[in-house]
């Protein structure tokens, strides 16, 4: 397989008739136009009836968690409200960024503001890093979302699954950016004029968060701790694990995403909070199919793709591989 | 392929369903022609972000929405209005005669 080119190179103001660019098509994973234009509609009912369902489940979880604080039920109801909460923010700020949540580009760009807030990623680099991904995936070098070299160790694992590399690199990010110091992957996919806005966004990120903290302090509130910060934490290692298991241990250098990603069993309550990610190779296939539209995606391809599997078989599968890979292949003959 | 001076004949209004998007090769070179909200209009095809073909993307009214990363072009202009596309999209002249649309790709990029 041959390595896609980096964005900045691929991009053809000549206009050349052959694109250079994204996963190679694959016949049989190829819609006709019609079909694809009747997935790709857009709408506003459809996402503002999920987000206010998602949102009524979030506020009966946290419900649940404030009224368990001081009873032994704290911190199974905390475990429970934090990861639907993470999931949540990470997910819908995951779809916004692709711009086809809702028909209305307002709407849109109000909630992929405020999730990527939650998240703690400023929109542009989101949007940019994302992009590069999506272009490159699994290609080593290439893909801006590649959290940490493959084949990984343990400790890498332990790392990404308890939230340190997440928080640090996060953290990182943005003290960087607001100085506007920038790595040198950022700026191979984030074209130069954007740079200034990333730091202008970045700043507005750090202000908001150092205004909360100061505004908490000032009135000796525990508000945000309780229902943000310390849910949020707690639940990030299960949003996390869901992360993982779309390209951990899958093959890189690929332009087969069959084989690069991996899609997870769908599952009507999970994917309440986790907004249809589960079909993720489906994503990757179309990006612009919006979220809701994904299990007819699913319908149409799923005789060509491999079987989805459960989170807990996934991730078992993730450290499986890396038992194999350490273990076995060293094991005398 | 008929031309007529610097125009050339790219098809039938008529193959163009409305908000859609038909990919036109010319001369080497891929041109986008829509069919959009407040009519016929020429672009490149190919996303001046991550130079995917647009003409594979979804119309909505007046924008063209690129399909591998979803940046937002106004089709009459070629103004990018949403990232990750940032940079302007070159638009072409386009005019229907008898129900057939021409498009002028102009002196630099007619000479293939």
């Amino acid at each position: 397989m041959s390595r896609p080119l980096p964005l900045e190179m691929a991009t053809t103001p000549e206009n050349t008739a052959a694109s250079p660019v994204g996963p190679m098509p694959i016949p049989e994973l190829t819609l006709d136009r019609k079909s694809l234009k009747e997935l790709m509609r857009r709408s506003n009912a459809l996402p503002l009836r999920r987000l206010a369902l998602c949102l009524i489940a979030l506020g009966f979880l946290g419900y649940l968690y404030v009224s368990a604080i001081g009873s032994r039920w704290f911190l199974p109801a905390l475990i429970l409200f934090g990861s639907t909460l993470s999931l949540t923010v990470y997910s819908l700020s995951h779809e916004c960024s692709h711009g086809t949540v809702f028909r209305n580009r307002w709407l849109n760009e109000t909630v992929f503001w405020v999730t990527s807030l939650l998240f703690g990623q400023e929109v542009l680099y989101r949007r940019y890093s994302h992009a590069a991904h999506h272009t490159h995936t699994m290609f080593v070098g290439y893909d801006a979302q590649l959290p940490f070299p493959q084949p990984a160790r343990l400790k890498t694992y332990l790392l990404w699954y308890t939230g340190i590399i997440y928080h640090t690199q996060f953290l990182r990010i943005l003290f960087l950016h607001s100085l506007g110091r920038f790595s040198g992957t950022t700026r191979t996919f984030t074209p130069a004029e954007e740079l200034p806005r990333m730091v202008r966004n970045t700043r507005l990120f750090v202000l908001i968060y150092a205004g909360a903290a100061a505004v908490s302090w000032y009135f000796s509130s525990g508000i945000l701790f309780w229902i943000w910060l310390l849910p949020k934490l707690v639940g990030d290692p299960v949003m996390l694990a869901y992360a993982g298991s779309q390209h951990f241990e899958k093959e890189e250098n690929t332009t087969d995403l069959r084989r690069s990603t991996r899609s997870l069993r769908p599952n009507r309550l999970i994917d309440l909070f986790y907004w249809n990610m589960s079909f993720h190779i489906e994503h990757h296939l179309y990006p612009t199919v919006p979220f809701f539209a994904l299990p007819k995606l699913n319908a149409r391809l799923r005789d060509h793709l491999p079987e989805p599997v459960g989170i807990l078989s996934a991730t078992g599968g993730i450290f499986h591989e890396w038992w194999v890979r350490t273990f076995r292949q060293h094991a005398p003959e | 392929m008929e031309t007529t001076h610097d125009w050339i004949r790219v098809c039938a209004a008529t193959d163009i369903d409305p908000e859609d998007v038909l990919r036109f090769d010319f001369g080497g070179r891929a041109y986008a022609v829509f069919n959009a909200k407040s009519g016929f209009y020429a672009t490149a095809d190919l996303c001046t972000h991550g130079g995917a073909h647009l003409s594979d993307g979804l119309v909505m009214g007046d924008i063209i929405e690129c399909p591998l990363h979803q940046g937002r072009f106004h089709i009459p202009t070629g103004q990018a209005k949403s990232p990750p596309a940032c940079r302007k999209l070159r638009t072409y002249p386009i005019r229907i005669e008898d129900d057939v649309l021409y498009m002028s790709i102009g002196p630099q990029d007619g000479k293939a």
